[in-house]
């Protein structure tokens, strides 16, 4: 079988090196080479849908060679409904956040273009390893291109957020490295093995099988070390702080990846991890995690509301918007935890194109404060055009993607057993925030007269530019139009997470 | 009629190593003596062949794993454990002396007796891994502890040089009294000073009556003071007060030197004793390493958080990771001993290439060796930033590093012996720790120069931190051949076999 | 098993106490009338010259220290000259090992200078 999820992993890493081998100052051929590396590894990712059994729900394209055999962990890689499409929106999202920076990083552009390429490599080893250990190192991985992309190449106060930010997801993940070795080792206890295996697949199945069953202490102890370190990265309320800073200071790609994929990182760790190993410490923390989405929920509207300037608006807004999905996810139930998906690819999209819009007017004008603005709409009518859409569909306009994701959240969250309706009603305050301050950002910025003299002589979109949010209002419209194709695919695995939940459910009843 | 005298059966297999590494240098003194000129790096050059030449014949008598030889009377053993543990020490001892060789001429204290007192003291670190006798624990804490009383005041005239040497000589002659009153106390209590017998001892002592023998009581108070004898010479807090003020003052060379070599050797003599004499007392000592490990832990990465003082940073540095190193030698099953030597490898690799670097930066003069030389470094030499950047990440345990594994298999050892707590100590000071080495990283590479510091760079300098790096990322990324060695470094537990 | 160690007590507390009885003996019944000759520091009967707490050269270390050396040679030849015949060859090998290493100090403190005075 051929090799596609070494091939789309490594891919990326490979053009790191390549651009190694190219000189220091030839800026041109280094955006050039990355930018067809992760191109190239797009269109090779795209094979992974088309191949993809939907039926199917257990992992496939796996590979497995053993790597430190002595204590069972092995190089395993495997894809499933979870973590498909989480793949594809990391390859799509790597060359536009690429071809953004291509007029607005002139310093050291070539390892901007390798630190990018290991990020890549880093995300989508995250959402294809099977292996504990190889799981967290690239979970790991991750932080270090992030923390330098934010630190060499970001604005103001950089290297106070690439340290917080490094620093944050750091002390997470140490516990979760905790946890880690906990589970192998508890696992090898139950099961009476002789080595002890961090295979993900194998410990999952036991568990499911009932072979691995953990005392409920000792599940909430690894549910709440592997908890943190996903609430850290997704971030949910009070672990936030961290995001607004590293979004503010972040080069424009770097917001568009932040926003667009390592959130994400955190909540498919807590539907592979927390919800797939731990079902009773799930249940039994759902409700209070569920507030703790609310409180994100409102509070990052809220905060978001109050901005002045864009950036940190979109930000907060990403913190509102991620609590829907944590809400989703510990709703407990198949619709919830596939709108939780669903909606994790609509934010990467759809924040992603919110993060270019405000990093195409900052590059014009050199400041994001609203204020500056007013009636760009009639300087700018194909940038007020793209952007309104975009805005609409982190609103979760009908008809666009977020509105279908949005939706099956609250349906999961209304019927779960673990939340219900009261959850639903204040979460929604949040929906209604959100068209207020996206809006009131629109209005502020685009609607209105031009007042301010600078405005009047801006220039319009470039036809990359446009070509970058064509790119991604594409997917927004078809996943809007039509869900299913992207449904359909997640289905199998996803009620296989659910199952233990539903048989919980089921005996309540 | 005077008593019959037995010789003893002597297998100079089982000191093959100690043998050679001593006759070389004392050879190289000599050499050095007659060698005209005053240029001294082919004395150097010379001590490095004497290691070379002492790793062939350790891997030549290399015993097969789980089997052990032991001679003069069951006081030294041979076992896989120490000789790999000799390789270890042979390269942190070639690192040292490569990354000397220029450092001393430029700083003017060439001489040419620093290459065999290095080779001296490895070789004591050699006994101190191999010995299974307390005398000649003693002997090999002494023969170590002298020559780096010396090493540590080699940077003659330096005040600060003088100062750590006589700091370090006052500290270690009062942790010798400490060893040496134990180990009294324990020839008292057992009439024995071979670690099996001990062992033996403690076992059917305790075994017979109910209450407590007296003669494990004198055992366990001489222990007690044998650990604290130790715990000077490994700084775990509170014995670590000496450690950053000597680091300091001392040649930066002798600094690494120290930090990983005479810590290692240490910990594998009490690993040894711990193991093969005391296992019977582990519920006393198992508290009382695990609230020394956790203090360590917490106040060596505490400490170095404050410092602007790259030296004194690391020294600190080197305190947390004595923590760690901790932690494995407690948890010394199978696991825990595989993990201490692993550790101590990657700590070894990371540390080395830190102060190698460190040395590249420092200048003839000063005594700075500030965060601040580092700002801008990337802009400047990016090689040079990037290898320290791996030190550094190592050190902190990120991955892809081998510093990563090395905290992985010490966690994993810890909760497989029911440590959870420390587990958790321990992960929580490496996210204290990431803070300072994230510090270094950031001002590398984010921050503007604030005085120009042009490196100096040679030939051991560079091979050094080129080795230092590959492995540290090798080993990170392909840990199964060490896991495979160190699995095999068995501790020979018995006489024989 | 403690108690063997009781002779060891009992001379451990003599020692203690007879040159404190004996010094204080002194001073209790001695007579004290003090000049300013008999106060100072005794030198041989000549005039004081000079502190007596001052520096002198470290050459003198250095001999204390060659001293040492060859005084611990001493110990160890005079038993092995005992032994000489119950050793053998085996004690005259160990032996020759011993003497080359100090034959090996002696020859670096010579070529060092140490021997020389000026």
């Amino acid at each position: 079988m051929f090799p596609y999820l070494s091939l789309i992993l490594w891919l990326p890493a490979l053009g790191a090196l390549a651009l190694l081998a190219t000189p220091r100052e030839q800026h041109q051929t280094a955006r050039s080479i990355a930018l067809a590396v992760s191109l190239l590894t797009f269109v090779i990712s795209l094979a992974l849908p088309l191949r993809f059994n939907a039926a199917d729900p257990s992992m496939q394209f796996v590979e497995q060679v053993a790597w430190i055999p002595q204590w069972g962990i092995s190089y395993h890689l495997g894809l499933d409904g979870l973590s498909l499409w989480l793949v594809v929106l990391t390859t799509f999202l790597i060359p536009i956040a690429l071809f953004a920076t291509w007029n607005s990083i002139h310093a050291q552009v070539r390892y901007f273009q390798i630190l990018m390429l290991l990020l890549e490599t880093a995300m989508i080893g995250v959402f294809i390893a099977l292996d504990t250990i190889l799981f967290y190192l690239f979970w790991e991985f991750t932080l270090i291109p992030m923390a330098f992309m934010i630190g060499i190449w970001g604005s103001g106060n950089r290297i106070y957020a690439a340290r917080k930010f490094f620093l944050y997801t750091f002390a997470g993940s140490v516990l979760m490295l905790m946890g880690i070795i906990g589970l192998s080792f508890l696992h090898r206890d139950a099961t009476g093995a002789e080595l002890t295996s961090f295979s993900l697949t194998q410990i999952m199945g036991d568990i499911r099988t009932g072979a691995f069953a953990l005392e409920f202490g000792m599940e909430q102890l690894l549910f709440g070390l592997f908890f943190i370190a996903f609430a850290i990265k997704v971030p949910m309320w009070p672990f936030h702080t961290w995001l607004p800073d590293a979004h503010v200071q972040a080069p424009t790609a770097g917001s568009v990846i932040l926003a667009g994929v390592l959130l994400k990182l955190g909540t498919y760790g807590l539907i592979r991890f927390n919800l797939s190993l731990f079902p009773n410490a799930s249940e039994w923390a759902a409700p209070a995690i569920g507030i703790l989405a609310v409180i994100g929920i409102i509070y990052g509207a809220w905060i978001a509301f109050a901005q002045t300037d864009m950036k940190k608006l979109v930000a907060y807004s990403s913190v509102s918007h991620m609590g829907f999905i944590v809400l989703g996810i510990f709703a407990l139930n198949e619709i919830g935890i596939t709108g939780a998906v669903l909606q994790m690819v609509n934010h990467g999209l759809s924040t992603g194109a919110l993060f270019l819009i405000v990093g195409y007017i900052y590059e014009r004008r050199h400041t994001r404060e609203m204020s500056e603005f007013g009636g760009l709409w009639t300087v700018m009518p194909i940038y007020g055009g793209l952007a309104l859409v975009m805005v609409l569909s982190s609103v979760g306009l009908p008809g666009l993607n977020g509105f279908i994701g949005e939706f099956a959240i609250m349906q999961g969250a209304f019927i779960s057993p673990a939340l219900g309706w009261g959850y639903v009603a204040v979460s929604v305050i949040g929906v209604v925030l959100a068209a207020v301050y996206l809006l009131r950002m629109y209005r502020e910025t685009f609607m209105g007269e031009v007042n301010k003299p600078e405005n009047a002589e801006l220039k319009d979109l470039s036809g990359g530019e446009i070509g970058m949010m064509v790119a991604l209002l594409v997917p927004i419209v078809v996943i809007g139009l039509f869900p299913t194709l992207f449904f359909a695919p997640m289905q199998a695995s996803i009620s296989e997470v659910a199952q233990a939940f539903r048989s919980v459910v089921a005996e309540g009843q | 009629m005077p008593p019959e005298i037995v010789i003893p059966a002597i297998d100079v297999r089982v000191i093959a190593p100690m043998l050679t590494i001593f006759a070389w240098a004392t050879v190289l003194l000599m050499v050095d003596l007659f060698m005209p000129g005053k240029d001294r790096k082919l004395t150097g050059y010379l001590a490095l062949a004497g290691l070379a030449v002492t790793a062939l014949v350790t891997l030549a008598v290399q015993p097969a794993p789980g089997t052990s030889r032991t001679s003069f009377s069951n006081m030294v053993v041979l076992d896989s454990f120490g000789t790999t543990l000799t390789l270890i020490l042979l390269l942190i001892a070639a690192f040292s002396i490569a990354i000397s060789i220029n450092y001393l001429s430029y700083h003017n204290i060439e001489m040419g007796e620093y290459y065999p007192l290095i080779l001296f003291a490895t070789g004591g670190m050699i006994l101190l891994g191999q010995s299974t006798n307390l005398i000649l624990v003693f002997l090999g804490v002494e023969l170590l502890s002298i020559t780096l009383y010396v090493l540590t005041a080699f940077f003659y005239p330096r005040y600060t040089s003088e100062e750590a040497g006589l700091k370090y000589l006052l500290l270690g002659a009062f942790a010798a009294g400490f060893l040496i009153y134990g180990i009294a106390l324990i020839y008292g209590g057992a009439g024995t000073l071979d670690l099996f017998e001990i062992g033996a001892f403690l076992n059917t002592s305790l075994a017979v009556g109910s209450a407590f023998p007296p003669g494990a009581l004198l055992v366990l108070i001489g222990g007690a003071l044998v650990l604290i004898g130790f715990c000077f010479k490994i700084s775990l807090v509170p014995f670590h007060m000496w450690t950053p003020d000597v680091y300091e003052g001392s040649p930066t060379p002798v600094a690494a030197f120290m930090s990983v070599g005479t810590k290692g050797a240490a910990f594998a003599a009490l690993l040894r004793i711990l193991i093969v004499a005391l296992l019977p007392f582990k519920i006393y000592w198992l508290p009382v390493l695990g609230v020394l490990a956790t203090l360590t832990m917490l106040f060596g990465n505490i400490a170095a958080l404050m410092q602007p003082n790259m030296k004194r940073m690391l020294a600190y540095s080197s305190v947390g990771h004595a923590g760690y190193i901790t932690i494995g030698i407690m948890t010394a099953g199978t696991h825990g001993t595989e993990s201490f030597l692993f550790y101590l490898l990657a700590y070894a690799l990371a540390n080395m290439g830190a102060f190698a670097v460190l040395i590249t930066l420092e200048r003839r003069g000063e005594m700075a060796w500030s965060v601040d030389d580092f700002a801008g470094l990337w802009k400047r030499y990016p090689l040079l930033a990037i290898a320290m950047a791996t030190f550094m990440l190592s050190l902190a345990g990120v991955p892809p590093t081998a510093g990563f594994f090395g905290k992985f298999f010490v966690f994993a050892a810890a909760w497989e012996d029911g440590q959870i707590f420390l587990v958790f100590m321990g992960v929580l000071s490496s996210a204290i720790a990431a803070f300072f080495y994230l510090r270094v990283i950031m001002r590398m590479f984010m921050d503007e120069p604030v005085r120009e510091v042009i490196p100096i760079f040679n030939r051991g300098l560079t091979i050094t931190i080129g080795i230092a790096v590959v492995g540290t990322i090798v080993f990170g990324l392909l840990p199964t051949p060490l896991v495979s060695l160190v699995q095999n470094s068995v501790i020979a537990l018995g006489v024989g076999g | 098993m403690l108690q063997d160690y009781t002779p060891i007590l009992v001379m451990f507390l003599m020692s203690l106490f007879v040159p404190l009885f004996v010094i204080s003996l002194s001073a209790v019944l001695g007579p004290k009338r003090g000049s300013k000759r008999k106060l100072a520091p005794y030198e041989s009967g000549m005039e004081p010259i000079g502190p007596a707490m001052r520096r002198f050269p470290v050459k003198f270390y250095v001999v204390a220290m060659l001293f040492i050396l060859f005084d611990i040679e001493a110990i160890f030849f005079f038993p092995y000259a005992l032994a000489f015949r119950d050793l053998g060859l085996y004690g005259l090998g160990v032996m020759g090992v011993f003497l080359v290493l100090l034959v090996v100090g002696f020859v670096y403190e010579w070529k060092k200078g140490a021997l020389r005075w000026d």
